[in-house]
């Protein structure tokens, strides 16, 4: 670091003249101390009995004389004697022998047999089940249902899957909407059956009521007619029946029939058919 | 023939259990193998026989469960081991619970156990290590068990404790001298 004098003899050097201008730091260190920190740092680390340092005290603890030249091999004897105890499986006047009393002689000849026969009768339920026949029968029915709507999940997956095919996309969400408009329109069509149900029930119920002016209504229409044939001259009506006077004579004989009850009318046919012979009839046409 | 098919080795007796037509035979045989080696095993942390049995058949029949599925990462003997002994650890933990529950001591339920035991002798030695290996915790009686009646090696104890070899050396240095100092005792 340099000194305010070093600095203060630089800025003559240079002919600057702000030193009234700009303050130079205001820390004032003791002269030398630069010169002199090295050695002084120096003696304080190497000369142990230093007193220009850190004062040494007396030291609080104690250590039992020779411990740390015996401390090495201690640790050493320990190891090998926790090596000794953990690689050797067997303990110093201790014998493995076994004081348990042995299961039975068969036990083991036997313990095979018994699992796979406790494995068989746990891997197989459906064997269980053989003992009932009414739970067997219930396992593969279901009591619940599911709603009736077949939907194809192959089209709601295909909404799903992020593939690019626009089509399939669009359809699934349609299939929904489609199902939803087909309700509606059961329900609308229902509503307008309703409607004209209701409507030919309340027509009826008025029909019943208004016979009056319905008759009324019919006379009107008498008169009308009535007045429309008045006005039609008598020549016109001449000329009608001349033209048309066979049309008349079965009009008029089929009136006649048809007022005579039907058992007469067959009796009088069968009658007048009964009286005329065939050489009457047979002169009737060559006459006429 | 399937009879033919070499059953001795692991290796021959799992991919004969992966066919169907040897597949009990192969099963068979692997209980006749083990069965003993287990037993002993989960009988000397249980005590009786009937809970021996007991977690016996449970490790086999989750041996017959999950053998198709095993992936032979490791030894079948070694996978076997670790699920006798998860299956010995939660019948023991079971134990406690139901112990707690009637306000007794697990540890003297399972020194009655002991006591209960065919030809029980509190002055043999033979007894007396038994009975300083239920005054262990259940991690260094595993240890102490695979240690020193199964002579298993520390790489093949990690896999079956899920622990490592330094802190399984460790557990096993803490309950031998706990068991020789339980001995000295009296």
């Amino acid at each position: 670091m340099k000194r305010n004098i070093d600095i203060q003899k630089e800025w003559e050097a240079i002919g600057a003249k702000f030193d009234s201008q700009i303050a130079l730091p205001s820390f004032k260190i003791p002269d030398n101390y630069f010169d002199t920190f090295p050695e002084t740092m120096l003696s304080l680390v190497s000369a142990p009995d230093t007193k220009a340092g850190f004062p040494v005290t007396e030291e609080a603890y104690s250590v039992p004389p020779g411990y740390f030249e015996a401390l090495p091999l201690q640790l050493l004897q320990q190891a090998q004697a926790f090596e000794s105890v953990t690689r050797n499986t067997s303990i110093e006047g201790l014998s493995k022998q076994n004081p348990f009393e042995a299961p039975a002689p068969q036990y083991f000849d036997q313990l095979a047999d018994q699992l796979m026969h406790k494995i068989h009768a746990e891997v197989a339920p459906e064997e269980e089940l053989s003992i009932s026949p009414l739970l067997a029968s219930l396992k593969q029915s279901n009591p619940f249902s599911t709603p009736e709507i077949s939907v194809n999940m192959e089209q709601i997956f295909s909404t799903v899957k992020p593939e690019p095919e626009v089509k399939t996309k669009k359809e699934s969400p349609m299939f929904a909407i489609r199902r939803r408009l087909s309700f509606a329109q059961w329900s609308a069509a229902a509503s307008i059956a309703i409607f004209f149900v209701l409507g030919a029930m309340w027509l009826q119920t008025n029909k019943m009521n208004s016979v009056p002016t319905q008759s009324l209504a019919s006379e009107n229409v008498n008169v009308k007619a009535s007045k429309l044939l008045a006005n039609i001259p008598d020549q016109a009506l001449a000329e009608y029946v001349e033209q048309h006077s066979e049309e008349f004579d079965e009009f008029i004989l089929e009136a006649n029939l048809a007022s005579v009850p039907a058992t007469e009318q067959t009796k009088n046919l069968e009658a007048a058919i009964g009286d005329i012979s065939d050489e009457d009839i047979q002169a009737y046409l060559n006459t006429y | 023939m399937a009879q033919d098919i070499p059953m001795e080795d692991d290796k021959d007796l799992l991919a004969a259990f992966k066919v169907e037509a040897t597949r009990e035979r192969a099963y068979t045989r692997i209980v006749k193998k083990y069965q003993e080696r287990l037993y002993w095993h989960i009988r000397r942390m249980v005590i009786n026989h009937e809970d021996a049995n007991d977690v016996l058949q449970n490790v086999f029949i989750k041996i017959w469960t999950y053998l198709e599925n095993f992936r032979e990462e490791s030894n079948l003997y070694t996978w076997m081991y670790r699920i006798a002994t998860n299956e010995t650890l939660t019948f023991l933990e079971k134990e406690k619970k139901r112990s707690s529950l009637s306000f007794s001591d697990h540890e003297s339920g399972l020194s009655n156990k002991l006591q209960a035991e065919k030809g029980f002798d509190a002055n043999k030695l033979e007894w007396r290590l038994q009975q300083a290996i239920q005054s262990l915790p259940d991690k260094q009686k595993q240890v102490f068990l695979l240690r020193y009646y199964d002579e298993m090696p520390y790489e093949e104890m990690s896999k079956v404790l899920e622990t490592s070899t330094g802190a399984l050396k460790a557990s096993y240095h803490h309950a031998v001298k706990k068991v020789e100092e339980f001995l000295k005792k009296d």
